[in-house]
């Protein structure tokens, strides 16, 4: 492989890397712009998501590549039912351990979301084990340019990149025109930007952090469905990891911001993809860290957010 | 407060102490002495921890329990931590400690984790209890080769070896493995490592060794196996056009994930084989892996000591008592703690008339240790063997493993290929 | 008294009994209940910087790190690196360790200068995320540039080896080699002492800055607080506690790795610190205790316990269950159910909710009428330090403000604003919503930074000085919605007041030399006076959050005064009151220029207040002075009036303000 090949084929697996950041960014980054909450829980709503895709997979009996029409029905189907799992599951972690918190002080639900990580980790520990589990190649895998361009090239371009790609591209649309169009999604902003006026206005307060919680967990869902079928393996430590870096990318890109979070989660998966070529896989995430700090330091408003200014 | 408080710990440790120990009923004419040991009895370990349990159990069985006229009695101590679930040095020294104050401990067996080793070690050189370990292969606990620097002595603050290991370690499968690659006409090496101490050790040796005997290496890079994607790692071990992955590793630091991936970046065979240490050789292993992926690297494994199938004399005899015994196959170490579990018997029986005479508990672990120190010629599922004077065994038989397509529920299995020296 | 007394001793006794009692009676447990008390030990020191400064760590464990690897590194014998090779004595190094511990603390906290809240626990979530991967990897450092490799495998840290074996503490005639018990001893001694100095620090001057910081940054730094120095400090002495309790790990050890600072360590640590209650000194040794407790013997007794059960009720799933395998489970369940049932922790001071509207402007439930305020209670030492102009020239105006301006984006808050306050006189700032009168205050006060113009304090310039300098100078504030500490004391909260009067540091406040304690005795007597001035008196102990609405007015006035101003920025003071206590703080502003000839600055919406009191008044419209003059020049203005009145409006100026 020549240079630009090596830097071209480590952009795509950071392009891929950072559309599963991103689609787990946006949920903690639309929590905390709602209820300014850091939900140390979603990474393992992600987590739990890949494994519950798995499930779902089995209880459909699907265990080999889907090819056909099984791929046209069953796949979005699963993507379905996983994307509601996850979602009736965050918003249960925040009736059960943060609903009851919303007038306390600010560390108190912090320690339950801690606390709720701790729980569910625990909880797909003893599910399916200590050690990595293998997810099926449910998503058949084609050397796109040699098979289909029959452009001989070092360079890999799989139908499992797309997958990622087509997959991410149409949820984070439907989220914007979500957010941005719908009642729902106008209550979310509203009481994101201030709760009680908005309250004032007539919005249910409650349900539209319920709401809230409800679309980031079917994100988390998609998201540990699509890393399943990407990476093709699963670990119950893998939430902490990914919803730190995703975090990391929510606040890189202006936590409270939608498209600061996208941009931020493929800016943390070029950096770490890139480093692990580049610097040494053993320093990655030790950079990634410094430049979070540095990012908070001289931009704590995030590359995409708006500075604001505090009421005295 | 305080007070009732620390008084509720005494109460509840004194409840541990107590349900942890067991009365017998059994005649002993010396009385009693007690074999502690110590490794991770929780969580992912706990297989591998009753296994290697069952092996001291089984040799301490075979014997009735008692040894001339001394009645022994395992206490089984777990130093995992309790917020890793990992063992924990801090736990490790309290097992040390609670074995060295024990008047009547005669030796201590352990550990499962070169890590906690370190620790224990210099406490029960202080106290001349001799420590058997079923499963330590880090290198430097015995030896200069493959050490960090001023090891072994480190470990030996009163100028005496009193750790020994049936089992033989890693600086021996490294350099093997190595060896291995090249006589499998590997050209170019890409080691990795998962910054732990067996992996890291491991992959250092094989590193040294193929620079040694001519094999180029074109890396020995750590990873961060907490990563579920490793695919940037591979892409670089592509574009390095390495034909071996060497991954100093343990099922439990994510060596699936390497495996399951490289066959997605185009890393299979004969482009790029994968060769691995025997922290590798478990099922679980294939399980995360996936056949497929395993196959298609032509994936192989060295092992310390030969696979039990194998064994003849004394360990094909082992086996099937294990097996019969137990009910089940044993762990990858089980065999191991129950040869350790003979050497000390055989020393005890050695050491009875230095026992009777000793003044103090000290003298009576010092004479153990000795007696275990000129262990010569001992009939073990290896073969016959000594310890030398490291406490090392001074055999280096070694297996090569490789996964064949097999029936069953997984779909394949790691198979003996070939002896190696 | 004997009770306290009494149980004190049998503490102390029960302490010092203890290992001997257990040698006596083999139970072994002394190396566990020493490993747990440096658990302890380090939540105490986390507890500083959670606690009191409020500051979230979620990385704190990498200060433990560093403070067994500074204890490893310079006391072990044996390490690959050139730089080592030579043993510290123990006692030397524990020293350096608490030392390094603090600089780094310093380090870190250094960039959460800038940030605030959240952001400051992401940060320091980075640093005990980087540490240990430094640790892990600058054991092998290989430094490769195109070939050339300047550095090869250079060993600093041990890397995944650890450090091993690490030296003992040496005294003649104490095992410390192979007994626990000496062990037991020095973390006791270390913790007592640490428990002590702590207890001492929360009491002092700069424990309630750290609280203040905590309650409210801003209203502290206007307060007289200096938050970046009052920040690092508990950074630093947070840090070096740590610093402690890692190098006596190291070295009790003998050992470390790096797998032992991570994550998990940090979350560990600061459950024992909210389990407990965060502050409570108390509460973070029964958090440090449940925890351990928790996890080395509930969970292994209960799965002992569900056996046998399963063995008695021949249930086979039970014989074999595993409770260790969720631990994790319970731990975060425990975790979850402490928060939803009792979020200030276990014994944490329990707070009074607020009641929804406690805030209400027109509360109907006042019953009693405020004192009136009367000369004679004046505290003498305020009226000794009055600013009869001995200083400096009292010609010269105590404000001189010239030309400010402020823009925020494209809006101009501040348009070339003058305004004068001559010494002793009472000056009135009013003006509709959105005019910009905060926004002076502000600019006045160092929060906010002016974009032009000068401002001149009794002739000297104030531009570039932070708020707490400022205060130190002689301006003090209020706020328009009142800002109080609201879990700190009402005495405390006038105790933060005296701030920057007072002069105890770190040292002071710890080992309380004879001139730190009649600062602090004589801080306390003012503070109490104050409160009996402002009608306070009988109210010293309760929290602020707890007072009604009136008395947190008054309160925030006498946290002002006892800053000892020249002049007082008072934002809307009678906001939301009745008549009757507005009348009776009118009085009172009137009886502290009359008898403290102190200079008052004062934004209003009452006209009848504001018109009755001023000496003269500047109007503010759309950041505009658009006039100024003696009240009854401003009633009959025009542009005032067309301001207030717009061009429809029927009512007059006092009745639409009164209406408010």
């Amino acid at each position: 492989m020549s240079w630009w090949e090596v830097l071209v084929q480590q952009t795509i697996n950071g392009l891929t890397r950072g559309a599963v950041f991103a689609l787990i960014a946006l949920g903690y980054t639309m929590v905390y712009g709602i209820i300014e909450l850091i939900n140390f829980a979603h990474g393992d709503v992600f987590m739990l998501g890949l494994f519950i895709s798995l499930a779902w997979f089995a209880l459909l009996g699907v265990t080999t590549t889907l090819t056909g029409w099984q791929l046209l029905t069953l796949l979005p189907l699963v993507f379905v039912l996983t994307m509601l799992t996850t979602a009736a599951l965050n918003v249960a972690i925040d009736r059960v351990a943060y609903r009851p918190l919303r007038r306390s002080t600010r560390l108190a639900p912090l320690i339950t979301a801690i606390g709720v990580s701790f729980m569910l980790e625990n909880v797909a520990l003893l599910w399916k084990g200590p050690a990595p589990i293998a997810y099926p190649d449910v998503f058949p895998s084609v050397d796109i340019l040699r098979e289909w361009f029959g452009v001989d090239s070092a360079i890999f371009v799989t139908t499992k990149d797309m997958l990622v790609v087509g997959a991410t591209i149409p949820l984070m649309v439907a989220l914007h025109y979500f957010v941005s169009r719908t009642r729902w999604g106008k209550a979310m902003r509203a009481t994101a930007q201030d709760r009680e006026t908005a309250q004032a206005m007539g919005i249910d307060v409650e349900r539209t952090i319920l709401m809230t919680f409800f679309v980031g967990g079917a994100l988390a869902g998609a998201a540990g469905l699509i890393q399943g079928m990407y990476y093709n393996i699963g670990m119950w430590w893998m939430g902490y990891q990914a919803g730190l870096r995703a975090f990391t990318a929510a606040v890189l890109g202006g936590i409270g911001s939608m498209p600061g979070a996208a941009l931020g989660g493929l800016f943390i998966g070029f950096l770490s993809a890139w480093s692990d070529q580049y610097i040494s896989a053993r320093w990655t995430n030790a950079l990634v860290f410094a430049i979070l700090i540095l990012v908070l330091v001289f931009r704590p408003q995030g590359l995409m957010g708006e500075r604001s200014a505090e009421k005295i | 407060m305080r007070v009732s408080r620390i008084t509720a710990v005494a109460v509840a440790f004194l409840a541990v102490v107590v349900l942890g120990g067991s009365a017998d009923a059994q005649q002993c004419p010396k009385g009693k002495l007690r074999l502690y040991t110590s490794w991770p009895m929780q969580g992912a370990m706990l297989p591998e921890g009753t296994g290697m349990k069952n092996g001291v159990d089984l040799a301490v069985s075979e014997v009735g329990g008692v040894v001339a006229g001394y009645c022994l009695e395992v206490v089984g101590l777990d130093d995992a931590s309790p917020q890793t679930g990992k063992w924990d040095g801090a736990v490790e020294a309290e097992n040390a400690n609670k074995a060295i104050g024990d008047p009547l401990a005669i030796v201590y067996i352990g550990t499962y984790n070169s890590g906690a080793a370190k620790v224990s070690i210099p406490i029960t050189n202080r106290a001349h209890m001799a420590q058997v370990t079923p499963a330590n292969t880090y290198p430097g606990l015995t030896k200069k080769r493959g050490a960090a620097p001023g090891e072994p002595d480190i470990y030996r603050p009163g100028g005496f070896v009193n750790y020994f290991r049936p089992i033989p370690a890693d600086d021996i499968q490294g350099a093997v493995g190595a060896k291995w690659a090249k006589r499998m006409g590997v050209k170019k090496v890409y080691v990795l490592n998962d910054q732990e101490l067996y992996g890291k050790g491991i992959a250092d040796v094989f590193e040294a060794t193929a620079k040694k005997i001519g094999l180029p290496v074109v890396a020995n890079e750590g990873i961060d196996w907490k990563q579920p994607d490793q695919k940037p790692v591979l892409t670089k071990i592509r574009a390095s056009g390495a034909d071996l992955i060497y991954l100093g590793g343990v099922i439990e630091t994510g060596a699936q994930v390497i495996i399951r991936q490289m066959k997605e970046v185009g890393l299979v065979a004969p482009r790029t084989r994968f060769l691995g240490p025997d922290g590798l050789l478990e099922e679980e292993l294939l399980k995360g892996a996936t056949c497929d992926a395993a196959l298609g690297t032509e994936m192989r494994i060295t092992f310390a000591g030969l696979p039990f199938e194998k064994m003849r004399g004394v360990g094909a005899k082992t086996y099937e008592t294990y097996k019969a015994k137990f009910g089940k196959e044993p762990t990858a170490y089980a065999l191991y703690a129950a040869e350790g579990g003979r050497v000390i018997i055989d020393a005890i029986k050695r050491a009875a008339p230095a026992i009777e005479q000793a003044k103090d508990a000290t003298e009576k672990r010092e004479a153990v240790r000795k007696a275990i120190a000129a262990t010569k010629n001992f009939e073990g599922i290896n073969g016959k063997w000594s310890f030398d004077e490291n406490g090392d065994v001074d055999y280096d038989t070694m297996s090569g493993f490789k996964v064949v397509k097999a029936d069953g529920p997984i779909g394949c299995k790691f198979q003996f290929e070939t002896i190696l020296e | 008294m004997t009770g306290p007394g009494v149980r004190a001793a049998a503490l102390v006794a029960a302490l010092l009994a203890y290992p001997f009692v257990d040698k006596a009676l083999g139970f072994q447990t002394v190396h566990a209940v020493s490993d747990g008390m440096i658990y302890v030990l380090l939540a105490l020191g986390l507890n500083i910087v959670v606690g009191y400064a409020g500051l979230l760590d979620l990385g704190y464990a990498a200060f433990f790190a560093i403070g067994a690897y500074a204890m490893g590194l310079l006391n072990s014998p044996v390490l690959g690196s050139p730089l080592y090779g030579y043993a510290w004595s123990f006692w030397l190094c524990i020293w350096l360790a608490a030392a390094v511990s603090a600089l780094l603390g310093v380090v870190i906290g250094a960039p959460t200068l800038r940030v605030r809240g959240d952001y400051l626990a992401i940060i320091t979530l980075g640093f005990g995320e980087i540490i240990p991967v430094a640790i892990r990897n600058l054991g092998d450092i290989t430094v490769d540039i195109g070939g050339w490799r300047p550095i090869e495998r250079l060993n600093l840290t041990g890397g995944e080896n650890g450090v091993n074996p690490i030296g003992r503490p040496y005294l003649p005639g104490v095992p410390f080699e192979t007994d626990p018990v000496p062990w037991y001893f020095l973390i006791l001694i270390i913790g007592a002492a640490s428990l002590w100095s702590m207890n001492r620090l929360r009491d002092s001057r700069l424990g309630r800055a750290w609280m203040a910081i905590r309650e409210d940054e801003t209203a502290a730094d206007c307060t007289g607080v200096n938050p970046i120095s009052t920040k690092l400090l508990a950074f630093a002495l947070g840090a070096s506690f740590s610093g402690f309790a890692g190098s006596v790990y190291a070295a009790k050890l003998q050992a470390i790795t790096p797998g032992a600072f991570e994550f998990q360590v940090s979350i560990m640590l600061l459950c024992m610190v909210v389990l407990g209650g965060a502050g409570s000194l108390k509460g973070v040794i029964l958090g440090g205790m449940l925890i351990t407790v928790f996890d080395r013997v509930v969970l292994t007794q209960t799965t002992f316990m569900v056996r046998a059960a399963g063995r008695a009720a021949g249930v086979a799933a039970l014989t074999t269950a595993d409770l260790t395998l969720w631990r994790w489970f319970f731990f975060g369940l425990g975790l979850v159910l402490v928060m939803l049932l009792r979020p200030e922790g276990l014994a944490g001071r329990r707070v009074r909710p607020v009641a929804v509207g406690a805030d209400d402007a027109d509360d109907p439930m006042v019953l009693e009428p405020p004192p009136a305020p009367r000369a004679e209670a004046i505290p003498r030492w305020l009226r000794d330090r009055a600013p009869r102009g001995a200083a400096t020239d009292p010609r010269a105006p105590i404000l001189d403000v010239r030309g400010v301006v402020k823009q925020f984006g494209g809006v101009v808050a501040l348009n070339e604003v003058d305004l004068l306050v001559p010494h002793g006189a009472i000056i009135g700032l009013i003006g509709p919503n959105g005019a910009g009168k905060t926004t002076f205050f502000n600019v006045v006060t160092g929060l906010i930074r002016p974009d032009g113009g000068r401002i001149m304090l009794a002739g000297a310039s104030l531009a570039g000085l932070r708020p707490n300098a400022i205060v130190a100078l002689g301006v003090a504030r209020t706020f328009q919605s009142i800002r109080l500490f609201p879990q700190m004391t009402v005495l405390e909260n006038v105790l933060v007041g005296e701030h920057c009067r007072l002069a105890a540091t770190v040292a002071g406040a710890v080992l309380r030399p004879p001139a730190v304690r009649a600062e602090e005795s004589r801080a306390r007597a003012r503070a109490h006076e104050l409160l009996a001035f402002t009608g306070l008196g009988d109210k010293a102990d309760e929290l602020a959050r707890n007072l009604p609405y009136g008395d947190q007015r008054r309160l925030e006035i006498g946290r002002a005064l006892a800053t000892e101003p020249r002049l007082l920025l008072l934002d809307e003071p009678t906001a939301g009151m009745n008549p009757r206590e507005t009348e009776a703080l009118t009085e009172l502003i009137g009886l502290l220029r009359r008898e403290l000839s102190l200079s008052v600055l004062l934004i209003e919406h009452d006209m009848e207040v504001v018109m009755g009191i001023s000496d003269r008044i500047t109007v503010l419209d759309y950041g505009t002075r658009i006039a100024e003059g003696t009240p009854a020049e401003i009633q009959r203005h025009p542009k005032v009036i067309e301001a207030y009145l717009g061009t429809g409006g029927e009512q007059d100026l006092a009745a639409r303000d009164r209406s408010r």
